[in-house]
């Protein structure tokens, strides 16, 4: 968690001023591409991406770039370089989220609109970066608040909301948003199936303050809180799948900003629970998971001398989590107290030099760590090394680091829902670990063009999986982490973009291609994670027609994910069996799907000038089916066994939203 | 020129994602689903497995009705079953005999022959647990449903294993595996209850209603069985309730204990009580 302070891409933040020398594609465009492949954009500009049940999301334009992939079209979470969704930290205003997703991925928990500055980092990182294994997301303000009063008004046939952002004082300024959910008016019917019915509903709270308290120094509060409530309805089974999660964090940030060296510190909170219930009229499982986590964190940025600058780190970070605590009843059983609240502390120093010369540029760090949960102790260390080689059209870097990973996230969903829980390294499951290998290059042979491509290896130590069985969860002796195992293996792949920008269109094409194993323990048999996309290609354009008009669309075409085959089937007890092959050993067809939006904006004047946007998007425009999984079912009118394909929840999903802005 | 460099680059993409591995489904083997209750005579439902290769099966191809089906005891004791067709038995047709009757204690095996086919399956049969009571209480925001459950005393050999099948008198034709009907004894005397729940068939028309209706009759079996079986039982719950989950991975095949294909061969020491439910 080392520097997260240094994420936030505030103006005078030591990372901004490190990035002056970095390629820029446009001034006018919402994103910048950096030499890491690293990529920075602006959420509450972003008109490029076909609005998703009328909400424009950040997350859901990260799923745009190169060597960033999803499993499913209800996902919650990316897989960053072959990574596992769980290896991704997602920071808001530098605060770790632990479950940013609302229901089904279709949208995040980050406000556009407060946290504009939309900032994603792969596998180049500095020891000083935030510790994770696979990519950082971070969400965060604009460097300076508005000196006016401004508000945006969504309205959107899934949910509405309201971002305000207030100057209460000199140098204060408050700036609050809200949004809630009701999708269950308009698109009840579209989500559930022919035995199925979905209930869902949420809302998001953000409220911040910044205050300039000189020329330099700065204090904010962040404060976030959301909650999700999903009912899955299974009619036929009378199976009823409910689940509560809720976010709720808050934190404080002192920045100060001198000649000669620059410093941020945070004091930071962040919550997490879900309850998950599964019942059969009066019988059932919960099993409920949170995780909780407090930290202290700097960094400092100076200049010994010209032309070495150092960043120091340090963090210290509590964690409290209660992994999986199940409860049945009606089965004659109550909870088990296998599972309770568990702690472990995590406190690191990290320290980074950066030399440059002419067209050379040498960064080299390490970061120290000290851990631990009970009995278990690590001490660990995580060196890393870039050089880049820049010239004035293209640039060239090498890296070499090491990354860890103190807390797990293992679970019964491989789309990662919000039952997946989070816990602390231990004996069972010793901190991740990966060594990165990367080559990334930028060149801009016109001015409206920009390309990007990385190549990576990783080798990937200790990474947790989970395989308990549902009705396992009903056993009184039910423990957890009896079904963890820990596997390692290699990723290797790259990535390539192109980003073409002109005052009219803004268009990227992005292709990422990954190779991921990992090896089981006892047999040391070798299999493919669920979060290896081998190919994944990604067209987005967007056509300003007019001051007015504007057109977008989305193209994605990507290979079907691992899955598990059926090799068999066969009736035992009047059901349908089935006799699964090798874990993840065939892949689902290829997916595919176009989304397609356009927008119409106008003014009007008055006491209050407002802007008006009406947004019209059309998701999966020609109904891809694309397939989510395969079962067998038994036909009873046909005397037939036959195999079902389950596609996506959706098919052609249209929406429509209007935006105030003023 | 201009115009066909993204098509050849979609065409191109597309070319690689599809060159993907395909897999090779199993051919089909024998399915063996045999229970031999203590006192009680073997009753074997022997069918295949479907190739799952995309195309409909028709459930007529399923059966296997020429198959010849052994039964030997540690004794050294030999049956051969007849197959009969049978309406209480879905697919219709079921393989049985009166001349071997179950002694809790012995181990037997069964091997079914087909053509070039055959499975072999060896388990103990374990001596039963007597059934304590049945209590039945109302369901919430329903009048006409009873949820029943089965209580019993955990015998002093444990760990010991058990599980649950009904047969709901005029609907179910034999006995079946109940839904969640799995429980492990692991301290000798301790009182332990089990959710006595309908099965979840998949040739039944009607939306599953697991609890059962008040004033109907009922059978109740509870069958103590071999750790193996118990496990077997378990998974089958897990797949039975909440297979092809959108949600959650259940891509977990049943351990059985048959050799050659696939099914579960389960000599069981049993209590059975019918009673009516109040």
């Amino acid at each position: 968690m080392l520097l997260i302070a240094c994420f936030g891409s505030h103006a005078a933040s030591p990372d901004s001023v490190l990035l002056r020398d970095v390629e820029i594609v446009s001034t006018r465009k919402s994103a910048r591409m950096y030499r890491d492949g690293s990529l920075n954009f602006d959420a509450a500009s972003l008109t490029t991406l076909p609005r998703t049940l009328g909400e424009a999301d950040a997350l859901n334009f990260i799923k745009l770039l190169p060597g960033v992939t999803t499993m499913s079209d209800y996902s919650a979470g990316v897989s960053i370089d072959g990574m596992n969704y769980a290896n991704n930290l997602y920071l808001l205003g530098g605060i770790p989220v632990h479950f940013p997703y609302h229901f089904g991925g279709f949208f995040s928990t980050f406000n556009p609109v407060l946290y504009p500055d939309i900032k994603v980092r792969k596998s180049i990182r500095r020891a000083t970066s935030p510790t994770c294994l696979g990519g950082v997301v971070g969400a965060s303000q604009p460097k300076r608040p508005d000196i006016t009063t401004h508000a945006n008004i969504n309205i959107g046939m899934v949910a509405s909301s309201i971002a305000a952002e207030v100057p209460v004082a000199k140098g204060l300024t408050i700036s609050a948003a809200g949004r809630i959910c009701y999708l269950n008016l308009f698109y009840r019917g579209l989500l559930g199936g022919h035995n199925t019915t979905i209930d869902y509903d949420f809302y998001d709270t953000d409220l911040t303050a910044h205050w300039a308290i000189d020329g330099k120094n700065t204090l904010r509060a962040t404060l976030h809180h959301n909650t999700d409530r999903l009912g899955y309805h299974q009619t036929q089974s009378t199976l009823l799948t409910a689940m509560k999660w809720h976010n709720t964090l808050g934190g404080a940030e002192w920045q100060s900003i001198h000649d000669s060296y620059t410093m941020q510190h945070r004091l930071y909170y962040s919550y997490f629970a879900n309850r998950l219930g599964m019942a059969i009229t009066e019988i059932g499982v919960d099993g409920n998971n949170s995780f909780a986590q407090a930290g202290l964190e700097g960094s400092f940025r100076l200049y010994p001398a010209e032309p070495l600058q150092l960043d120091l780190a340090y963090s210290l970070h509590r964690y409290s989590y209660v992994p999986q605590r199940v409860a049945t009843h009606g089965m004659g059983e109550g909870s088990n107290d296998a599972t309770t609240r568990q702690k472990s502390q995590l406190g690191e120093i990290a320290a980074d030099l950066s030399w440059l010369h002419s067209s050379f540029e040498i960064k080299g760090g390490a970061k120290f760590m000290a851990y631990s949960a009970g009995s278990y102790h690590s001490i660990n260390a995580d060196p890393e090394l870039t050089a880049t080689y820049t010239r004035r059209k293209w640039s060239l870097s090498l890296h070499a680091g090491a990354s860890s990973q103190y807390v797990h996230q293992v679970g019964m969903s491989e789309i990662g829902m919000a039952s997946n829980f989070k816990f602390g390294a231990g004996t069972v499951a010793p901190p991740e670990r990966s060594w990165n290998f990367v080559a990334s290059g930028t060149c801009n042979p016109l001015k409206k063009l920009s390309l990007a491509a990385d190549v990576y290896y990783k080798i990937v130590r200790h990474q947790p999986e989970y395989s308990s069985t549902i009705v396992e969860l009903a056993a009184p002796d039910y423990n957890a982490f009896d079904y963890i195992k820990t596997y390692n293996g290699y990723n290797i792949g790259g990535s390539a973009m192109a980003a073409f920008t002109t005052e009219a269109v803004q268009a990227m094409a992005s292709y990422g291609y990954c190779v991921a194993r990992r090896r089981m323990p006892q047999s040391g048999r070798t299999f493919t994670p669920s979060s290896e996309i081998r190919h994944s290609l990604k067209l987005n354009a967007l056509w300003k027609i007019s001051r007015h008009w504007e057109v977008n669309g989305t193209f994605s075409l990507a290979s079907g994910r691992p899955y598990t085959p059926i090799m068999a089937m066969y009736m035992i007890g009047e059901r349908v069996m089935i006799e699964y092959g090798e874990y993840n050993s065939a892949r689902m067809p290829v997916y595919h799907r176009l989304d397609l939006g356009g927008a119409y904006s106008f003014n009007t004047k008055g006491r209050l000038p407002l802007r008006h946007r009406i947004e019209l998007a059309v998701l999966n425009v020609y109904a891809s089916r694309n397939v989510e999984l395969y079962t067998y079912t038994y036909d009873i009118r046909k005397h037939i066994f036959r195999r079902r394909e389950l596609v996506s929840l959706y098919s052609t999903l249209p929406s429509l939203s209007y935006t105030i802005i003023f | 020129m201009k115009t066909s460099l993204p098509a050849t680059i979609i065409l191109g993409a597309l070319c690689l994602a599809a060159c993907e591995s395909e897999f090779e489904p199993l051919p089909s083997r024998l399915v063996l689903e045999g229970c031999f209750d203590s006192m009680g005579y073997p009753d074997i439902i022997l069918t295949r497995s479907i190739v799952t290769d995309g195309t409909n099966t028709d459930v007529s191809e399923l059966l296997m009705r020429w198959a010849t089906v052994r039964i030997s005891d540690d004794s050294g004791r030999e049956v051969i079953l007849t197959g009969s067709p049978s309406k209480r038995h879905f697919p219709p047709y079921h393989y049985t005999t009166t001349e071997m009757r179950g002694e809790p204690g012995r181990t037997y095996t069964v091997t079914a022959t087909y053509r070039d086919l055959s499975v072999t399956a060896t388990a103990r049969m374990p001596y039963p647990t007597l059934i304590d009571s049945v209590s039945s209480a109302p369901v919430s925001d329903n009048d006409t449903l009873r949820a029943l459950t089965l209580h019993f005393t955990a015998p002093n050999d444990c760990p010991a294993y058990y599980h649950v099948s009904t047969m709901l008198h005029g609907c179910d034709g034999r006995f079946l595996p109940g839904t969640l009907g799995v429980v492990e004894a692991t301290t000798p005397g301790a009182a332990m209850s089990v959710p006595v729940m309908r099965a979840k068939s998949s040739v039944d028309t009607a939306d599953f209603v697991p609890h059962m209706p008040a004033g109907a009759l009922c059978g109740i079996k509870l069958e103590r069985v071999e750790p193996e079986i118990y496990e077997f039982w378990k998974v089958f719950s897990n797949q039975a309730l909440f297979g092809s989950s959108e949600f959650f991975d259940t891509s977990f095949s049943l351990p059985g204990n048959v050799e050659g294909g696939f099914g579960i061969w389960s000599p069981q020491g049993v209590d059975i009580v019918y009673i009516e439910v109040e």
